[in-house]
């Protein structure tokens, strides 16, 4: 017989015993026996919600326009655009251009939250060339900075209740042609402890929402897109 | 009820079988109050000034302490400080504005030491009597004094050693420290504070402490 | 049916006594720890209530709160202007620290309407005093923007320790505001401006 068996004595008593289910299990290969028993476990799971189907299989699609609840924050993206000078940002290496996603940004938790949070909530993936290296804790290549629309300045804190009118700025090599589309990745958080640090933050970005959007050349004089 | 005059067995031999535990417990019990204190020594005892080494008026104190060097290693500080005078500063650094109700106050100090040790990592301030710490700034109301203030500004002597950037950022033809020298910084402390010593220190806790003559 | 006897070892009623008493002491240790919430008790922070214009003693400082103002456009006395989708916030703080040259770092307003704002050391709500002398008032402005509707009742809190405030003593400032101020501002366009860190004291307008 293959492989180590069960102990002599155990099979004498199931010999014994008069019952032929036990002598016909316990002649069985250890391997064997272990291998069935963790297969009636793992049945066992069945009523437990163990073939239960799962809710969640992947990102939903991101739609323009449409506000999406994203923990702890509420998102509504409006456009990509591309442009090449921004006041007051400055790029690394001169010939970079600035990919914008313009969006409409809510916290909806009920304390301020620093900027880090917000910028991984929405990055960018599927363009070449951009300068920003990708955070693998993060999905996506997160922004070099969030800049508010109104004022220029960066985002953060951000505050609860307020409106903020932002684009997320990602900065891309010259070198390689302007996009003409680019997937915008959503990242919603959860809000727990973490092993080491018993008060509770926001953790874990998962994408939520993927959308590939069009991406053009900002036009210089609306004044929706970028201010002084 | 039967009265006996001496107690009952048991009671007497449970002493007795357990007399070495019984005295070894009040030393288990010293010796787990000091391990599970140990962070009382780091995060408290170690973060303020509670070792030194005092002098009188005019004296020179001998200091001497292993300090760790930021990169896992320890340096040698070996010093000796001597406070000449503390009072108001005759000129004020460049372009020092003080604030209403404050007065610059000059310690002057002689120190001397090997010319291969690393001094120049060291902070200062004035304490009054009870105690308080006026610090010394270097880039304060107005004027920038050294960011060294116990070695001279031209030849502070050897920087804590930068590992593999050694060679890129030191400078072989800076000026040796000499054996023996004097520093005059000036702290800004308010109006009606009186001095009580200086304190000197490279690492917390220990300390130089110069009594000021009163 | 015979079995050969098991070779000799501890009755079985004393393994399951055992058995049973390690269960039990799991079970009241569980209740002891989940019984008594007392950790936030411990923990807590020592709030000390204070109002506009009056000092506060704290362990580590005196804090004096001034006139807070408020506007739609902040001046940060550096050449930049910001503005906000709700009304921006000002307080002035005088702050005399105690024992040895210290720098604040915690800010934080609890506005009315329950929320907490967060004020950090840059960016655009920021309080940075930097660190002061004892004895040497230090003039410091906390900026932060909320709605409107949070406005009438916030509390102003200053610490010590930006990211702890367990066990040590926070100034819980009430700054009398009411709703009135929070449409006066969000009417008002005139920047109000909130510069850096001073020894000097504020000119009085």
């Amino acid at each position: 017989m293959p492989g180590p068996a069960a102990p002599p004595d155990l099979r004498a008593r199931a010999r014994q015993s008069g019952s032929t289910v036990a002598r016909r299990v316990l002649d069985q290969p250890l391997r064997r026996i272990g291998l069935g028993g963790a297969i009636v476990l793992l049945a066992a799971t069945a009523a437990f919600g163990g073939l239960q189907e799962q809710t969640q299989d992947g990102p939903e699609a991101l739609t323009v326009d449409a506000p999406v609840e994203v923990a702890p924050f509420e998102l509504t993206v409006h456009r990509v655009v591309w442009t090449t000078d921004l006041p007051g940002q400055y790029l690394s290496e001169d010939g970079n251009r600035w990919i914008g996603v313009v969006a409409t940004v809510r916290n909806t938790s009920d304390a301020g939250l620093l900027g880090g949070t917000l910028r991984d909530a929405l990055t960018l993936t599927d363009v070449d060339g951009l300068v920003k290296e990708h955070n693998p804790i993060v999905p996506g290549v997160t922004s070099t900075s969030i800049a508010l629309l109104e004022d220029g300045s960066s985002l953060s804190p951000v505050q609860p209740g307020l409106t903020y009118e932002a684009a997320f700025l990602f900065e891309q090599d010259g070198s390689v042609a302007p996009p003409t589309s680019a997937t915008v990745l959503v990242q919603r958080h959860t809000w727990r402890s973490s092993s080491l640090d018993p008060t509770a933050a926001w953790w874990d970005p998962t994408t939520t929402l993927r959308g590939e959007l069009d991406v053009r050349e900002a036009v210089s004089d609306a004044d929706e897109e970028v201010d002084e | 009820m039967s009265t006996t005059t001496d107690s009952p067995p048991t009671s007497r031999s449970w002493w007795r079988r357990n007399r070495w535990a019984l005295i070894a417990l009040p030393v288990a019990l010293a010796l787990a109050l000091v391990a599970a204190g140990d962070r009382v020594r780091t995060l408290w005892w170690e973060q303020d000034l509670r070792r030194p080494t005092t002098v009188g008026a005019g004296e020179t104190a001998q200091f001497h302490q292993r300090v760790y060097d930021g990169a896992g290693g320890t340096l040698p500080v070996d010093v000796e400080v001597r406070l000449d005078g503390v009072g108001e500063a005759t000129t004020l650094p460049e372009d020092m504005e003080l604030p209403a109700g404050t007065r610059a106050v000059q310690v002057d100090l002689t120190l001397s030491a090997d010319p291969d040790v690393v001094l120049t990592g060291c902070s200062l301030a004035v304490r009054d009597a009870a105690g308080t710490r006026y610090g010394y700034v270097a880039s304060g109301w107005g004027a920038l004094q050294s960011a060294t203030p116990c070695v001279p500004e031209d030849a502070p002597g050897p920087w804590p050693p930068l590992g593999d950037l050694e060679d890129a950022l030191s400078d072989p033809d800076d000026l040796p420290r000499p054996a023996t020298w004097s520093v005059s910084p000036v702290v800004v402390v308010p109006d009606g504070v009186e001095l009580a010593d200086v304190a000197l220190w490279w690492q917390m806790p220990q300390y130089v402490l110069l009594e000021v003559a009163s | 049916m015979t079995v050969p006897e098991p070779a000799a070892r501890r009755p079985r009623g004393q393994t399951l006594g055992a058995g049973a008493a390690v269960l039990a002491a799991l079970a009241v240790g569980h209740v002891v720890v989940t019984a008594f919430p007392v950790d936030e008790r411990v923990q807590a922070s020592f709030v000390r209530p204070a109002v506009v214009g009056e000092p506060v003693e704290l362990r580590y400082a005196r804090l004096t709160a001034g006139e807070p103002a408020g506007s739609t456009v902040l001046d940060n006395d550096d050449g930049t202007l910001l503005a906000t989708p709700g009304v921006w916030l000002t307080v002035p703080l005088t702050i005399e620290v105690v024992g040895r040259p210290r720098a604040l770092s915690f800010a934080e307003l609890l506005g009315g309407d329950g929320r907490t704002y967060t004020v950090f050391t840059g960016g655009r709500s920021w309080f940075l005093p930097g660190t002061a002398q004892p004895g040497v008032p230090r003039y410091a402005t906390v900026r932060v923007e909320l709605p409107p509707e949070a406005v009438a009742g916030a509390h102003l809190r200053i610490g010590s320790e930006q990211k702890d405030q367990r066990r040590d003593d926070v100034a819980d400032i009430d700054l009398g505001l009411t709703q009135a101020d929070a449409d006066a501002w969000a009417s008002d366009d005139t920047p109000v401006v909130a510069g850096a860190w001073s020894d000097e004291p504020p000119e009085q307008p």
